[in-house]
């Protein structure tokens, strides 16, 4: 029982990103990346400030 | 076959369909980089739980036994990792055309309080970011009360943002910055041999000898049913952890969609987090607004999860469950909370910071390693009052 309520809970989660997903849309990929383009300047390290270009104090 | 328990091989289909159904999903909504990611995350949350890798255990176990096999698998693993990386930092990715990032970030007041608590609180909850990932994702539910109090804790962490990154700091120190590939590599592999010696030297004082291919065996080795040994874990990770700079542009990372994922949340329930500083800068702000299925963070995070669920019933233990008296549950809040909020005030947990961070060169590492592993000596000692 606890591992179909665990597997249920787990369906529940993807279903809300799907959810949130619709909602939301993407207006910015961070991983799209068209040929020919330096994208290092707009390429995020998400550790913490959430981007290497935020690391500067 | 013949291991296999029955009972979970519906729950072995469900991680396989939910895995094909959202990378079919993430080809058709976001590109082939997000499918990698995902793909990358499956292979990770295989290896954590094959190769029981983790960091909790391993430094507890050192700390009270000096045993250090866990510890000597970590060097390997962050070794191998930085020759990788400073090889590709700054260069163009093998997936992609563009240039890859590190995980850098300042040498700070905050780094030093945020691995500390990070460090003791790993040992009340019982497993660190990764760890606390993918043992929540096997179905452990101590682990799974661990998690829900990270995501707060993160949470917490984020609204409280300003007012850490407001302390003393000496900023980013990249050493890929101020040395060249081969004499970064040279110096950081110089430190790991030295930690090595250390660590030996620590567990054969204390328990005579020493065997330094214990982190190369695994009981009943069975690469599909795992366990794997230590040895291959590291190595994969490392490998793995290469693929995921070159696919996602920046190393492995878990907890920033932790934070985004409690952000998310209070959203929904009326909180205005879009207000808080944190959730204004660029990177933040973006992922907030956007789809949560974006966040590369969160992708590989769900990769992780659904692969923890895939090894743990291919190793048939789907079903093993522990109970989870009061003391466990306020090991599992407490622990979980602060872990939480100490991965945001260091830039990351063992993954982010610790083993990308080193990986890419950056000395707030070697800085959350140190203070983190000082945090987990401290964590030991209130563990006993848990557990």
């Amino acid at each position: 029982m606890k591992n179909i309520l665990y597997c249920l809970f787990l369906i529940l989660i993807i279903v809300l990103a799907l959810m949130d997903h619709d909602n939301r849309g993407v207006a910015y990929n961070p991983l799209f990346h068209k040929s020919g383009d330096d994208n290092s300047s707009n390429i995020s390290m998400p550790c913490g400030l959430g981007g290497s270009h935020n690391h500067k104090h | 076959m013949e291991n296999f328990r029955k009972s979970e091989i519906p729950y072995l289909l469900v991680g396989i369909f939910l895995s094909i159904f959202l990378l079919n999903f993430l080809y058709q909504e976001l590109g082939l980089r997000h499918v990698l990611v995902f793909s990358i995350g499956l292979a990770l949350g295989i290896t954590l739980y094959h190769a029981s890798f983790g960091f909790t255990g391993g430094w507890r176990d050192f700390i009270e036994n000096n045993k250090s096999n866990s510890l000597r698998a970590q060097i390997v693993m962050l070794a191998f990792a930085i020759v990788l990386f400073s090889l590709s930092i700054g260069n163009k990715s093998l997936i992609y055309d563009g240039n890859m990032v590190g995980a850098i970030a300042p040498v700070s007041l905050s780094v030093i309080v945020g691995s500390f608590i990070f460090g003791f609180a790993m040992q009340l909850g019982g497993g660190c970011g990764s760890g606390t990932l993918f043992t929540a994702a096997s179905g452990n539910i101590k682990m799974f009360i661990t998690l829900i109090f990270f995501i707060i804790g993160s949470l917490v962490g984020t609204y409280h943002f300003s007012f850490w990154s407001s302390l003393p700091s000496l900023g980013a120190i990249s050493l890929l910055d101020k040395f060249n590939s081969y004499e970064n590599i040279g110096m950081q592999l110089s430190f790991l041999v030295l930690l090595y010696i250390f660590f030996s030297y620590l567990e054969s004082k204390r328990n005579t000898q020493i065997n330094h291919l214990d982190i190369f065996k695994a009981s009943n080795f069975n690469l599909i049913k795992g366990p794997w040994p230590l040895f291959l874990g590291a190595i994969l990770l490392a490998i793995l952890n290469f693929f995921m700079l070159h696919a996602a542009g920046h190393p492995w990372s878990v907890t920033f969609a932790f934070g985004l994922w409690g952000a998310k949340i209070a959203n929904i329930i009326g909180i205005n987090v879009a207000q808080w500083d944190f959730w204004q800068l660029s990177y933040p702000s973006t992922a907030l607004e956007n789809s949560v299925l974006a966040d590369p963070t969160t992708v590989s995070n769900l990769g992780i999860i659904l692969g923890a669920l895939i090894a743990v019933n291919l190793a048939g233990k789907f079903s093993n469950k522990s109970n989870v008296n009061s003391k466990l549950f306020f090991a599992a809040v407490i622990g979980g909370f602060l872990m939480g909020y100490g991965a945001r005030l260091a830039f990351g947990c063992n993954v982010g910071a610790l083993f990308s961070g080193i990986a890419s060169g950056s000395v707030h590492g070697w800085v959350w390693f140190l203070f983190a592993f000082i945090g987990s000596i401290y964590g030991v000692k209130a563990r006993k009052y848990f557990y």
